[in-house]
């Protein structure tokens, strides 16, 4: 039986953050919109600081406006930092794992984890690049990295597996 | 030491909803009353609403909008919910828990588990159910109710705080 195994994967925080940014992005394409009062703080803030109306002014006329300046300043460090506790409270995502990948579902071997799923357990599966997020819902997922499928197999073999599982593959 | 088995453990929408609704209510309810209030604030200052001079009218109107608020905020938190668990195959599944010394082996039609006690960061529980936490929103639902005898609840308390895992 044909199996596609990959081995020793982990994903470092920055890769992870920056792939759970474009997941959310992708799922809920209308968070983009918080860029638009995002911008708009980092501008007013910019003209607070250059222009003739200082900060202290804006205060004591705005507090209200002050308040959304700096919450949306605030917004993408609160991201970093949310993202940050996520990742550090995962035991799987901290220790490497392989990954086998067979007809009947998946294999997790690693120092915190031994399981095996079948596919129907998967609910949809994303790619970013290289990376692949195998969801068991739409708040777990597993991280694989396709560029370290092991030889003779390689990565078409690892999507087209996937596929004939029938879980569907987004890019 | 013997294993303690837990068979047949099957978590329910009505389950998952009753576990996940306190929590989201000690999360999220700031939310709401913040919201409830920016919302009569706004109407106060506004005072289209508010125009009437009649006290009874106007704590009529707050507690109308307060009354709204509430169930449209209920009625999206649940459905979150609810949502969360139909989009989670492997949480509908039967399940039956080993736990040993070594850790806790779980199995059901759709997966095999086998988790060391390192794994755990703690036990919450929750309503009956004894909740491991195992990542950020992750972890395995056990329900004292389908201990296979001689086990008992007290024995599982024990074991789970002999692993060195603290009720959070």
């Amino acid at each position: 039986m044909m199996v596609v195994s990959i081995p020793e994967v982990q994903v470092n925080f920055r890769r992870y953050l920056a792939l759970s940014l474009r997941y959310t992005f992708r799922r809920k394409p209308l968070t983009t919109i918080l860029l638009v009062p995002w911008l708009l703080s980092v501008w007013l803030a910019g003209t607070l600081f250059t222009g003739p109306v200082t900060v202290l002014d804006f205060l004591q006329k705005e507090p209200l406006g002050t308040l959304f300046i700096l919450f949306f300043l605030l917004l993408p460090l609160l991201t970093v930092w949310g993202t940050r506790r996520q990742y550090q409270a995962s035991s799987l995502l901290q220790h490497a794992a392989d990954y086998i990948l067979s007809a009947t579902g998946v294999g997790i071997r690693g120092p915190v984890v031994n399981a095996d799923l079948a596919w129907p357990a998967f609910t949809r599966a994303d790619r970013f690049g290289s990376w692949l997020l195998l969801q068991t819902s739409e708040q777990s997922a597993f991280f694989l990295d396709l560029e370290q499928v092991a030889a003779p197999a390689n990565s078409a073999d690892a999507l087209a597996m996937i596929q004939a599982s029938g879980v569907s593959i987004h890019s | 030491m013997e294993p303690i088995l837990l068979t047949n453990v099957h978590i329910t929408q009505a389950d998952y909803l009753d576990i996940n609704w306190p929590i989201v209510m000690r999360k999220r309810g700031w939310i709401s009353i913040l919201l409830t209030s920016a919302l009569i604030t706004y109407l106060f200052r506004n005072d289209g609403l508010y125009a009437s001079e009649s006290w009874l009218y106007r704590i009529g109107i707050t507690l109308a909008i307060v009354a709204i608020m509430t169930v449209l905020l209920g009625f999206g938190y649940r459905r979150a919910i609810k949502k969360q668990y139909n989009g989670t195959p492997l949480m509908q599944q039967l399940a039956t828990y080993r736990l040993t010394a070594a850790g806790i082996e779980k199995t059901s039609a759709m997966q095999h588990l086998e988790l060391p006690w390192a794994s755990c960061q703690g036990v919450r529980r929750l309503g009956r159910w004894y909740f491991l936490v195992t990542g950020p929103q992750r972890g395995e639902f056990l329900d004292p109710a389908c201990l296979e005898a001689p086990a008992t609840e007290v024995d599982l308390r024990a074991l789970l705080q002999q692993h060195g895992l603290a009720f959070i």
